[in-house]
């Protein structure tokens, strides 16, 4: 054979090797997905109406802001332990996650408010921006705004009614679009990394007024579980329900009496205006039983966080 | 003459003389003028004594042994001693002129013994001359008879007809006896003999009878009575029965303006016939070059004609295909070839119907008579890296020219810059062309007295004046009669036979002197008195003109076989540069591998994974991989037709087809680019893990490439440095990459030249635009993650962005109408005016909107739209529209969550059927974060746009149809998902290539018509006429 023979297997050679990367070059077979056509989903919008029970837990909750305006005037130092990673919704797949992941991490933005951690802060609010995106409800939020308020410490007031009226006008989308469960697994999660947070901070610095809110929060949970209930049939529903189960159990056990007092507003240390319910609650909770909660409730939380 | 070689001849003719009766007075004689013509008088003593004692020698030993055989044995013994040392030393010519001063001293005292005739024969067979040649130096020596000189080596010239049958005549006036002229052929010398009594004069130095002269190359016989005879006519005579292809070269009263204005040549006229060698000569700046120009009719004349055998040049050009031959000053020589391949492939392309093996012989046989063959596989190199020597070059390039054997051969300053050796080759070169019946004309600059007085011809031009034509040494004699010389009418040296063509120009140019002796600016004599001086002095005479079709021996090959052949040359050409291919096979991969390597980030500065959804440089990896496939199109392809400009200036003279040339060079710079796209993608992607889309991005990348390679090429076809090109470069790429879509966002560039909602219509036109976008859709749109939710991610954000903007907005506007109307209808007196602009402005807009809406989604009916208008607008139209947009709300709605719902299902599935972190896994390694950033605009703040009356969608652009209101309108929002054209939808990737390559395409037309050298040049021209109005005014 010629040089001109070699030349032309060589020239064979080169265009094999060029035609195996343009074709199947490195295919993984893993990646190549069908998806069948009539996957079971439901073409027809839910009746289930739940505006009024999240408006109402929206309503009578602590805001997060609140709770750890409490925390600081308690003088509980800063902690990172207690947040959640904002990276985890790298990992949500379904829109429910994000909602759930969404009310979370919006949670411990308020916790980041009041310590005035603004780096921390941008991080949070890039993840809640890229969530609410998602979700295609951004635009209710004014992140411009957010992040001016969340940095500037003086202007909590307006940030927690901010907060509120965002939340409410999506609230009012997503239940005019049968996506009131969405509305209803951010409050969950708000409320669950609310508690989270109360319980842990409780562990290491007890505290009576602590101890009163946690206890408070049955009133809210009834509600909310209650609200879950309504989507049972919904797996991931299913699973938080299952899990709600075991706070349920607990806070089955802690009874609460209420005495009628007068409405009062006073300013704490650090200015900010606490409103003091209108009615005095009486919270029968023994030490075990908040122990208990406390276990649960971290379980609980980092068990849907990482679903 | 060399010593050595007198010595020799001095014992030849010794040995002749001595023989038979020894030495008679009459050879002494001759010995004696002989040596007197060869050198100075004090060293003809000296060899006349070693003649003397030689040939007395003989006559002693000759005394002494009276047998003269042997003494004939010991002589030829020596005859051939000695002329072996001559054979070895001499050239063939010298030969002659030995052989023939040999008969000569016989001739002088005519003792045509048989010894004495033997000893001229051996010497004439050890020279190896034929017995023709042999017989005809005799005859023409010794004869007397003319019927003894009656062969076609002979010419006579004399007053009346001669009675031969084969010899050649001149006629002429008034002459005794005649002037017999031989011509050796074998050695193209040519030696004189008179037979008569006048005084006639070579070279201005006197003729004596039946002596024998060497009537060299330019020489002039003068007559006393009648007209010179020059030795191009009597070449001609001899040349005349030649089947040279006859010729008529009329140039009648050329006139030439510049494109500037000023004037090139005014009134140039002569006219020749083929087998001259004809010079142009001139100071610099005289217009010699713009006239060699005109001639071969590369510049048209402002007035005057050039007929080639009555042939307009410049009217019927075609005729005269192969006819003209041009070498040009410039080096016309492909560097990286050899000096066979250089000759070949013009070979190749000169000659249709030869087989390889007979352009080969072609070649070989050229390289051979120019005594280039020993080195016909050298490497040509370029004038800084020397691997051939100057004079071979130009024989080389004359050569190129040679090969297809043009009946005129123009030559422009054929000897500038080569050694005086050198240069000697080469105008023996031309002579010898002329001499086998070519009309040659060169240009020449500060000719040697050798070289110019080779000219049959010369034509002296003096600021595009012309001053003198005819013979050159005439020419000096001319001028200096005119300058009232002394010694006027000698041309040459009457010793050494030097001329010096410089005189001509010191008078020429000859100043003005003042009082003091300095010389002015002004000359004596002015151009146009010179030429006023030679017109009315002399008449150029017309020569009869040739009717018959002159033909070149060009045959071009098909389009096709051009094609192939320029193919064929380039790429041996780039292959033979080692350092060329080493570089355009590495840089592209170098720079894929760098750029890939520096931007292949990890976002998590805990992890050492690389995850591709993470990689925040992915979109600008894109758009840099265009701007690498730009710079090296453009670099591969800048320097390609300048680099071949004056190959090409001849290829354009020798007709062949510039699309042949062209397509060549297109095709080689795509493949170069194919090889270079597919390295650099190939390491790019595999480095950034970019997957599935090796073809996608190879392609688009090639397709820019091209683009750049069609762009790069016009660059280098319009300016004539290698600067302006580099200089070229940086205005071509930085509009391309500021307007490519990535730097700065198309919505928000100065308003002058965008259009909102589109892209701007200048950035159409940019090439990086369509690729960047091409890629970013195709990679958002295809992976193999999004592609499965692309479809309903499209109606979700449609849906929802109707519901959550659209629809609120236009209610807005409907709000803000209403209440005008209603202030309106409540207080009259308030500014009514103001009030109806209101409600005017606003319902257009209302209007304009739900009219599209209904085009595009007529399942939500609206019969109220034409009421929708300042006159028909009431409360009843306000609710009908109001209750519209809440049924268009429900249907976005419902939309929304079927598409919405089918989503989840797919993720919910994907999280049964593949494991739960399947969906985020295939996310990461296809789907990059970033592109979805861009392509759906995720950081705009003004989601609506309100611009013309129209709503405008900022948000989304990857989901958002084009506009497909205008049929042919190709024009859309940047990372339209898909391109509407001609009522069809298209693919943005293959549209976005297919814009594309339709760029690359209409930049061919240019490219072949050299549309922007053109408008260059036009630029240049308005700036120069310009100034000229500025002086006038």
């Amino acid at each position: 054979m010629g040089k001109k023979g070699f030349k032309y297997i060589l020239l064979i050679v080169i265009l094999g090797v060029f035609l195996q990367f343009f074709t199947n070059g490195c295919n993984d077979d893993n990646d190549i997905v069908e998806i069948p056509k009539d996957l079971p989903g439901n073409n027809e919008k839910s009746n289930i109406k739940n505006r009024e029970v999240v408006e109402q837990i929206v309503n009578s909750f602590p805001s997060p802001v609140e709770v750890a305006a409490i925390m600081k005037d308690m003088e509980v130092p800063f902690s990172k332990r207690y947040l959640a990673d904002p990276s985890i919704i790298d990992n949500y797949d379904i829109n429910n996650k994000k909602a759930f992941g969404l009310g979370i991490l919006s949670a411990d933005l308020g916790y980041l408010n009041v310590y005035e951690r603004t780096t921390l802060i941008i991080e949070y609010l890039t993840a809640i921006k890229r969530l609410a995106d998602d979700l295609r409800v951004g635009h209710f939020f004014d992140f411009q705004s957010f992040k001016r308020l969340a940095t500037n410490n003086d202007n909590l007031d307006s940030l927690v009614f901010l907060s509120v009226n965002s939340f409410s006008n999506m609230n009012q989308h997503l239940q005019d679009n049968a996506r009131g469960n969405l509305s209803l697994l951010m409050v969950t999660g708000v409320w669950l990394e609310g508690l989270y947070l109360m319980t842990q901070v409780y562990k290491e610095h007890p505290n009576e007024k602590l101890k009163e809110l946690i206890g408070d929060q049955k009133i809210i949970f009834t509600i909310l579980y209650q609200g879950l209930k309504l989507y049972s049939d919904d797996e991931y529903f299913k699973k938080i329900l299952e899990e709600f189960k075991k706070i349920n159990k607990i806070y089955s056990q802690i009874t609460i009496t209420y005495e009628k007092v007068e409405p009062t507003y006073k300013t704490t240390q650090s200015n900010i205006p606490v409103y003091e319910q209108q009615e005095r609650s009486v919270i029968n909770v023994r030490e075990q039983q908040l122990k208990d909660l406390t276990k649960i409730t971290s379980q609980i939380r980092n068990k849907l966080i990482n679903l | 003459m060399s010593e050595e070689i007198l010595n020799a001849l001095i014992q030849l003719f010794a040995i002749i003389a001595k023989q038979d009766e020894g030495l008679h007075p009459k050879e002494l004689e001759y010995i004696e003028s002989f040596l007197t013509q060869q050198l100075g008088k004090e060293s003809v003593e000296e060899y006349l004594i070693r003649f003397k004692k030689k040939a007395s020698q003989q006559d002693s030993k000759k005394t002494r042994r009276s047998d003269k055989k042997l003494t004939l044995v010991s002589d030829s013994v020596r005859i051939l001693g000695l002329c072996k040392k001559i054979n070895k030393t001499l050239n063939r010519r010298q030969k002659v002129v030995v052989l023939v001063r040999l008969f000569e001293m016989v001739n002088a005292s005519r003792q045509f013994t048989a010894q004495r005739m033997a000893i001229i024969n051996t010497v004439a067979e050890v020279f190896n001359i034929s017995k023709e040649e042999y017989y005809e130096i005799h005859n023409f020596v010794i004869s007397e008879d003319i019927k003894e000189l009656d062969f076609d080596a002979i010419l006579f010239v004399d007053d009346q007809e001669i009675n031969c049958k084969k010899c050649r005549f001149i006629k002429t006036e008034y002459i005794s006896g005649q002037i017999i002229i031989l011509r050796v052929k074998s050695a193209e010398l040519y030696f004189l003999r008179y037979t008569g009594i006048d005084n006639i004069m070579l070279n201005g130095l006197p003729v004596f009878n039946n002596r024998i002269y060497l009537f060299a190359t330019g020489a002039t016989v003068k007559l006393p009575r009648a007209k010179p005879i020059y030795y191009s006519d009597v070449v001609a005579k001899f040349m005349a029965d030649h089947s040279v292809i006859r010729l008529s070269f009329d140039v009648i009263d050329i006139h030439y303006r510049f494109p500037s204005g000023d004037i090139g040549l005014r009134r140039v006229s002569f006219s020749e016939t083929q087998g001259k060698l004809i010079g142009i000569m001139g100071a610099s700046g005289s217009g010699k070059t713009t006239l060699l120009n005109v001639l071969t009719g590369i510049y048209t004349p402002t007035s005057g004609q050039v007929l080639i055998n009555g042939i307009d040049l410049f009217k019927e050009r075609d005729n005269l295909e192969g006819v003209l031959g041009y070498v040009p000053q410039d080096d016309l020589l492909i560097e990286e070839l050899t000096v066979f391949e250089n000759l070949y492939y013009n070979a190749l392309l000169c000659f249709r119907d030869k087989t390889k093996a007979e352009i080969t012989e072609i070649v070989n046989k050229t390289l051979k008579s120019l005594g280039l063959y020993q080195i016909r596989h050298l490497k040509v190199g370029n004038i800084f890296n020397k691997l051939i020597s100057g004079g071979q070059r130009k024989r080389l390039n004359v050569a190129l020219e040679l090969m297809r054997e043009p009946a005129i051969l123009f030559v422009d300053e054929p000897t500038t810059g080569l050694s005086s050796r050198d240069s000697e080759n080469v105008m023996d070169l031309l002579r010898e062309l002329a001499l086998k019946g070519k009309l040659v004309i060169a240009v020449i600059h500060q000719p040697s007295s050798d070289i110019y007085k080779m000219f049959d011809n010369m034509l002296i031009l003096d600021a595009g004046y012309q001053v003198y034509y005819g013979n050159p040494i005439e020419a000096i004699i001319y001028f200096k009669r005119l300058d009232n010389q002394v010694n006027a009418d000698v041309g040459e040296c009457p010793v050494c036979g030097t001329v010096s063509p410089e005189l001509i120009f010191n008078i020429l140019e000859a100043k003005k002197v003042d009082e003091f002796g300095h010389y002015l600016e002004e000359r004596k004599v002015s151009p146009k008195k010179w030429e006023e001086y030679f017109f009315s002095l002399n008449k150029i005479h017309r020569v009869p003109t040739v009717n018959e079709l002159p033909k070149g021996l060009l045959h071009l090959p098909s389009k096709l076989k051009q094609f192939i052949v320029f193919l064929r040359r380039d790429l041996k050409a780039k292959l033979s540069n080692s350092q060329y291919v080493f570089l355009t096979l590495t840089e592209a991969p170098l720079l894929g591998g760098i750029l890939s390597f520096l931007i292949r980030y990890i976002a998590d500065p805990k992890s050492k994974i690389y995850i591709f959804y993470d990689n925040v440089n992915l979109p600008a990896y894109i758009f840099m991989s265009i701007v690498v496939a730009l710079f090296l199109g453009l670099l591969i392809s800048a320097e390609e037709i300048f680099r071949d400009r004056k190959i090409l200036k001849r290829e354009k003279f020798l007709n062949l087809n510039r699309h042949s040339y062209l397509l060549s060079k297109i095709f080689i710079l795509f493949m170069i680019s194919a090889i270079q796209a597919f390295e650099y993608t190939i390491i790019g992607n595999t480095i950034l893990g970019i997957k599935d889309m090796l073809f996608i991005f190879w392609f688009a990348l090639f397709s820019t490439y091209v683009f750049a390679v069609m762009l790069g090429l016009n660059i280098s076809s319009s300016f004539n440095s290698a600067v302006t090109i580099y200089i070229m470069i940086p205005l071509i790429m930085i509009p391309l990459m500021s307007l490519g879509g990535a730097f700065f966002s198309f919505d928000k560039l100065n308003r002058k030249i965008s259009t909102i909602g589109k892209v701007p219509p200048i950035a159409e036109f940019m090439q990086s635009r369509w690729a960047y976008e091409a890629l970013m859709v195709y990679q958002f749109k295809n992976n193999r993650f999004e592609r499965i939710f692309f479809d309903l991610d499209k109606d979700i954000s449609q849906a929802d962005f109707k519901q959550v903007h659209w629809i609120p907005a236009i209610k807005d506007r409907l709000i803000e109408a209403y209440d005008a109307l209603e202030t309106m209808q409540e207080e009259r007196q308030v500014n009514i005016d103001s009030l109806k602009r209101v409600i005017d402005d606003n319902l257009k807009l209302v209007y304009n909107e739900i009219k599209e809406e209904l085009r595009k989604n007529p399942n939500v009916a609206f019969d109220y739209l034409d009421k929708l208008n300042l006159k028909d607008f009431d409360e009843h139209i306000y609710d009908a529209t109001e209750e519209y947009l809440d049924a268009l709300n429900d249907y976005y709605g419902q939309i929304f969550f079927n598409k919405d719902s089918e989503k989840e299902a797919i993720k919910t599935y994907l999280a049964k059927a593949k494991g739960p972190y399947y969906y985020v896994g295939l996310r990461n390694r296809y789907h990059n974060e970033h592109i979805e950033d861009i392509v759906t605009n995720k950081f705009e703040k003004y989601k609506i746009l309100e611009y013309n009356y129209r709503l405008i969608q900022q948000t989304d652009p990857i989901f958002q149809d084009p506009d497909n209101s205008s049929w042919i309108g190709f024009r859309s929002h940047f990372f339209a998902p898909k391109k509407y054209f001609m009522g069809h939808y298209y693919e943005t990737f293959w549209f976005n290539m297919a814009v594309i390559w339709v760029m690359a395409l209409l930049l061919y037309p240019p490219l072949y018509f050299e549309h922007f050298r053109r408008f260059i040049e036009w630029i240049g021209k308005i700036k120069i006429t310009g100034k000229k109005s500025l002086k006038k005014n």
